[in-house]
């Protein structure tokens, strides 16, 4: 089989060169005119997810309501039973030095990075009973990672206002 | 010895070869363009270009697509649509490879990000079919103009 001339094939390279950038080109172009262009610099799902869970984090804490709130005996019941998944928003340290026996740790101030690594156990409890606690009193850690959660589309989300020092003052088991 | 001269059956097989290439390529950009985000996924789901142009690939593509399916179904000379569509072709061969042989988890999104999954050895085919298909057009062109 006879090759193509090299001049012939040298040129057509050329014009195949021309078309990519002609078509780079056209499409950051015509990006520009879409409603949601493409960010030029990319991030992976991950990044998006984390930079999104950071915006959620500081949207403004929902308010609270009695609907919301849980009693310390339901929320006593509802650990002893395992008829929650119940949440710690404090800061890891204090999660570490002593928690409620089965609460994940999904801290308001490390949100993204808690949420991405207990996603698979979130993702299951979509539509299950899920209680979040922090340090009672006026700590807003757990209304706000609650809000979060509920703008994630988590259905059934309430918060334990007693917090850490209620559960301990019961006299409740504690987890390091 | 096979003869591969633009005459005969080969006209057929080229204008079959052609319809099928050139009309496969304009779809393939088209499905992509409505989803850039999700398209960049794709891309990105083979770990060989840095991110930094990731995006600038998958805007480009589909465009590229487009164009060089148009130019082998009809455009002047059709050499360059079947130039084109060669290295698109070989660059989605070298792609799959790699990423069948370091295990990866790929979207191909050769028909869309939203496409449903298609098995990577059956897109390695289809496109080392394409590979062929675009030599033999681009090699009968060359003669014909010769």
């Amino acid at each position: 089989m006879k090759a193509p001339a090299l001049d012939i094939l040298a040129r057509d390279c050329a014009a195949v060169a021309v078309l990519a950038v002609i078509s780079a080109v056209l499409g950051v172009a015509t990006n520009h005119l879409r409603g949601t262009p493409l960010p030029l610099s990319y991030q992976t799902p991950q990044q998006r997810l984390a930079a999104e869970l950071g915006e959620l984090i500081r949207a403004p804490a929902f308010e609270l309501s009695n609907f919301a709130t849980v009693p310390l005996d339901e929320f006593e019941a509802a650990v002893r039973d395992h008829r929650a998944v119940i949440l710690d928003a404090r800061a890891k340290t204090f999660y570490d030095a002593g928690h409620v026996p089965g609460a994940l740790n999904l801290s308001r101030a490390d949100f993204a990075r808690d949420y991405v690594r207990l996603r698979p156990q979130l993702d299951r409890a979509k539509d299950a009973p899920i209680i979040v606690y922090c340090s009672g009193g006026e700590c807003q850690d757990s209304r706000m990672v609650a809000s979060a959660l509920l703008s994630l589309g988590f259905s059934q989300v309430r918060i334990f206002t007693g917090g850490w020092p209620a559960w301990t003052a019961a006299g409740q088991p504690v987890a390091h | 010895m096979l003869r591969l001269q633009r005459r005969g059956g080969w006209i057929v097989v080229e204008l079959g070869l052609r319809t099928a290439i050139g009309l496969e390529f304009v779809y393939a950009g088209w499905s992509k363009v409505g989803d850039p985000l999700g398209f960049a996924d794709s891309v990105a789901s083979f770990a060989i270009l840095p991110n930094a142009i990731v995006s600038i690939f998958a805007l480009a593509l589909p465009i590229f697509e487009i164009i060089a399916g148009l130019l082998i179904l009809g455009g002047r000379p059709r050499r360059i649509g079947a130039a084109a569509v060669f290295v698109l072709s070989l660059i989605f061969v070298i792609a799959l490879a790699q990423a069948l042989a370091r295990g990866l988890d790929v979207n191909c999104g050769c028909f869309g990000p939203g496409a449903s999954t298609t098995n990577p050895w059956i897109d390695l085919v289809r496109n080392l079919f394409t590979v062929a298909g675009c030599a033999i057009i681009y090699v009968l062109q060359a003669r014909a103009k010769a």
